[in-house]
């Protein structure tokens, strides 16, 4: 394994611990506001400071990382899911089942996608799963592509017309011996995924209609500290460097997944 | 006793526009091995994936025991391949490269349930047992095994439905010469004891010749000449035969 | 002796895969190597002009080609000796041919002088039996056929007029009738071109019918080595008498053979003494001592066993 993957695994694991120690880490609670100490620079009480409530700025980042994970696993997971299942259905049937999935691909990916969910999100209210579930349906398309394109390889194989000659039935030969075995593509895609959805998550929270506050996500914190970015450094610095190391950590993560599964 | 009918089977690739099968006809009868050979592109391998129905046939029939293979339902054509089994060229492309072997064997008994639980197992290590493996490659993943290993497992696969036909597709064209003499004699073996019927496709006379009662001999598609193996060999008809046999260097 | 390879060794990490390789080729013959996958043949073959991927490493030996060990030659002198003395063709035409160039392009690529370039390459397709393309210049790999582009790879290691040509399996991946129309044309230019040959294939039915002496390969050591005839009627390692009896024929209807059992051993796993013991029908406790040598069997034909004397007048005792 290559130091860049290891440095990848790193960042993400640190991530996922803090995210899940949260109500641990976290030396106050996210929401209480404090009027006597509003923006105060980072100090040993605050070590990131307060923002413009007096909020400490280190504890709301904290469980900003709870929702942005939140946001990256679950909007990916229902893309996999959805990408997963009609990319194996249209490489195993092919013919008209594929043309119809392709043709729906091909309209998909014909929208611009942030638009589109800035539409969606337009009309129905900006809550945390509604957000998931738009960016899941909406980034589902690139797996179901790479998917259809192996199983189209995979049901060739011989090992695949074996398992039919033993009577296996389709889903089974789908479920256990096609996707399994075209994983390997998916899942480099799946972690950049993860990226890409904490990206989109953090812009749509920027432009104030994402995780709305009083809920903190990095996005939301980083839209607030836009406001006083004179008065404030810390306010737009730590958010922005925590959904920049994150990306990149589940960018180069995703790399070495390619590196090591598609070699062999 | 005729085991299978074919008659007049055809198929067209329609991306490629080549009859890879036209007009086969022809019947293999019980306990006999029947070689089917021909070079690369003739239509060998695609004539064993349309007996099983592996690939759907343009026209034609198959009959086994009365039943029009090609006219039975899926269903039924499910519980039919439990009779009629195949084993593949390449070993390393016939297992599920993510599988244990146990899990390969005992699959089969997963998908027809009609063995359950340690009987399973037992079942798995008798089958390894019959094709020289033992109850050490239950847990051994198709990726450690060497080519060999690989075809036996292959072959045990295709033995656990008790099958009573089994088409071997150039099953061991990949091996090295000795592993190849010690699959055949598992074949040979194997078909006699079990009084199997064998559609054994080659492209090496010398392996036809030595395995096989009757011999089809195949050129694009069609067939050129058939007869016993003593026939082909000794007095070939065609030209084509006679090329074959020039060329592949038996002396 | 054109080619003098001399206790060649090539290690992979720790492990060696070519164990101590001796083979001489003389100017105008063909030297069989036969041997199972991954026996070390092919690298032993690739060796010749060191080019062994990187990863491993010729750890000793020599070979001298002309007189001059090219193990010790710069890399010019090297890239001299491959374009102009000694050339190869491998198993798969399609991937051996680049596939964006045309056949005219590649084998103008290998001739020494490129002045009259076209009379020559109409000279060189002729040569090789594909007169169909000469003037087509503006053909490309893929339009031909597998066999025609195996005579368009031999076309090219002959065009600088080598003194030695290496085959790996070059008749491997494709059918018997071409399969034996290549042969055929390789006997014909070796002995227009008084070339040398080293002919190395898995395939001893092939081996048998176009080398004038044959090595036989097994876990990175020559088993068996001498003129062919000889080996043919008096084979003097019991691996050399396994292959021969697993060849497949017709007059060996129905019977089984008398194969080799196992499998052949890894190189990170070899067993002590001799290498094939684990899979000998007539070993005995002595070939565990130590790995055996070379010995004659008759003249101009070797062999590692120890037994050649009980195997000798076909006499062979069980233990």
């Amino acid at each position: 394994m290559n130091k860049l993957t290891i440095f990848g695994i790193c960042i993400v694991g640190f991530f996922i611990i803090i995210a899940i120690f949260a109500p641990i880490l976290a030396p106050y609670n996210p929401g209480q506001i404090d009027i006597e100490n509003i923006l105060t620079a980072p100090s040993s009480s605050h070590i990131f400071g307060t923002d413009s409530l007096g909020r400490d700025l280190f504890s709301r980042m904290v469980y900003g990382a709870r929702i942005s994970l939140m946001v990256g696993f679950i909007a990916v997971g229902i893309a996999s899911l959805i990408g997963i299942a009609l990319g194996a259905i249209a490489g195993y049937y092919g013919k008209w089942v594929d043309g119809i999935i392709m043709r729906f691909i091909d309209i998909m990916l014909c929208f611009p996608t942030f638009f589109l969910i800035l539409a969606v999100i337009a009309l129905l209210e900006p809550s945390i799963i509604n957000i998931m579930v738009i960016i899941g349906a909406t980034s589902w398309m690139g797996i179901a592509r790479l998917m259809r394109a192996e199983i189209l390889s995979l049901k060739e194989r011989d090992f695949i017309y074996a398992e039919r000659s033993i009577g296996a039935s389709d889903l089974r030969i789908i479920i256990r011996h096609l996707i399994p075995n075209a994983m390997a593509p998916v899942l480099v895609s799946i972690t950049l995924g993860i990226a890409g959805a904490i990206l989109v998550e953090s812009s749509l929270s920027f432009l104030g209609i994402g995780v709305q506050p009083p809920t903190p996500s990095w996005g939301n914190i980083l839209s607030e500290g836009k406001a006083v970015m004179g008065a404030g450094w810390w306010m737009m610095l730590f958010p922005g460097m925590a959904i920049f190391i994150t990306v990149l950590g589940y960018n180069l993560l995703g790399e070495g997944i390619r590196e090591r599964l598609l070699k062999s | 006793m005729e085991l299978l009918k074919i008659s007049n089977l055809y198929k067209t690739f329609k991306k490629h526009k080549v009859s890879a099968v036209d007009g086969a006809s022809f019947s293999i009868f019980k306990g006999e091995v029947l070689g089917l050979v021909g070079e690369s592109g003739c239509g060998k391998t695609t004539l064993a994936k349309l007996i099983l129905r592996l690939i759907d046939a343009d026209k034609g029939s198959i009959f086994y025991k009365d039943k029009d293979l090609l006219k039975i339902s899926h269903s039924d054509m499910r519980k039919t391949r439990k009779s009629l089994q195949i084993i593949f060229q390449d070993p390393y492309a016939s297992l599920d490269p993510r599988m244990r072997i146990g899990e390969v064997i005992e699959e089969v008994y997963d998908i027809h349930k009609d063995v359950t639980g340690r009987e399973k197992k037992n079942k798995a290590i008798e089958l390894l047992e019959t094709v020289g493996l033992g109850e050490t490659y239950l847990q051994r993943l198709s990726s450690e095994l060497s080519g060999g290993e690989r075809q036996r497992v292959g072959i045990a696969r295709a033995l656990a439905t008790d099958p009573e036909f089994i088409i071997c597709d150039e099953p061991v064209s990949s091996l090295d010469i000795s592993i190849q003499a010690q699959i055949l004699n598992l074949l040979i073996d194997l078909q006699k004891r079990k009084n199997l019927t064998y559609l054994f496709i080659s492209h090496d006379l010398g392996v036809i010749g030595s395995i096989c009662d009757r011999v089809i001999v195949m050129q694009s598609g069609k067939f050129v000449e058939s007869g016993s193996c003593e026939t082909i060999f000794r007095n070939p008809k065609h030209e084509y035969t006679k090329s074959l046999l020039e060329s592949a260097l038996l002396s | 002796m054109l080619l003098q390879i001399k206790n060649l060794k090539v290690g992979y990490g720790n492990i060696e895969v070519v164990r101590g390789v001796d083979l001489n080729i003389d100017k105008g013959e063909c030297v069989g190597l036969i041997g199972e996958s991954g026996c070390g043949k092919t690298t032993v073959g690739l060796s010749i002009t060191k080019l062994i991927p990187e990863r491993r490493g010729i750890t000793s030996g020599e070979i001298l080609f002309e007189d001059r060990d090219i193990l010790k030659l710069n890399p010019e002198e090297l890239r001299n000796i491959r374009s102009k003395k000694i050339s190869y063709v491998f198993q798969e035409p399609f991937s051996s041919l680049n596939p964006v160039f045309t056949i005219y392009e590649q084998i103008k690529e290998s001739l020494e002088e490129k002045d009259n370039s076209d009379s020559q390459i109409a000279e060189i397709l002729k040569s090789v039996g594909l007169e169909k393309i000469i003037g087509r210049k503006n053909v490309y790999p893929h339009e031909l056929s597998g066999g025609m582009q195996q005579r368009a790879m031999i076309g090219m290691a002959v065009a600088s007029k080598p003194s030695l040509v290496v085959l790996d399996e070059p008749t491997t991946a494709l059918d018997v009738t071409i399969q034996r129309q290549i042969l055929e044309l390789i006997m014909e230019l070796k002995n227009k071109m008084n070339l040398s040959i080293l002919f190395i294939s898995h395939d001893l039915r092939i081996v048998f019918s176009i080398a004038d002496k044959i090595g036989i390969m097994y876990a990175g050591k020559i088993v068996e080595y001498g003129l062919k005839e000889k080996i043919i009627s008096n084979p003097g390692h019991p691996y050399t008498m396994g292959l021969m009896d697993s060849i497949p024929s017709f007059e060996h209807r129905k019977k089984l053979f008398n194969a080799i059992g196992g499998k052949a051993p890894l190189f990170s796993d070899l067993p002590i003494g001799c290498k094939f013991y684990p899979r000998c029908k007539f070993r005995i406790d002595k070939c565990l001592e130590k790995e055996p040598e070379l010995e004659n069997v008759s003249s101009g034909h070797v062999s590692r066993c120890i037994r050649i004397k009980d195997m000798h007048y076909g006499v062979i005792k069980n233990k």
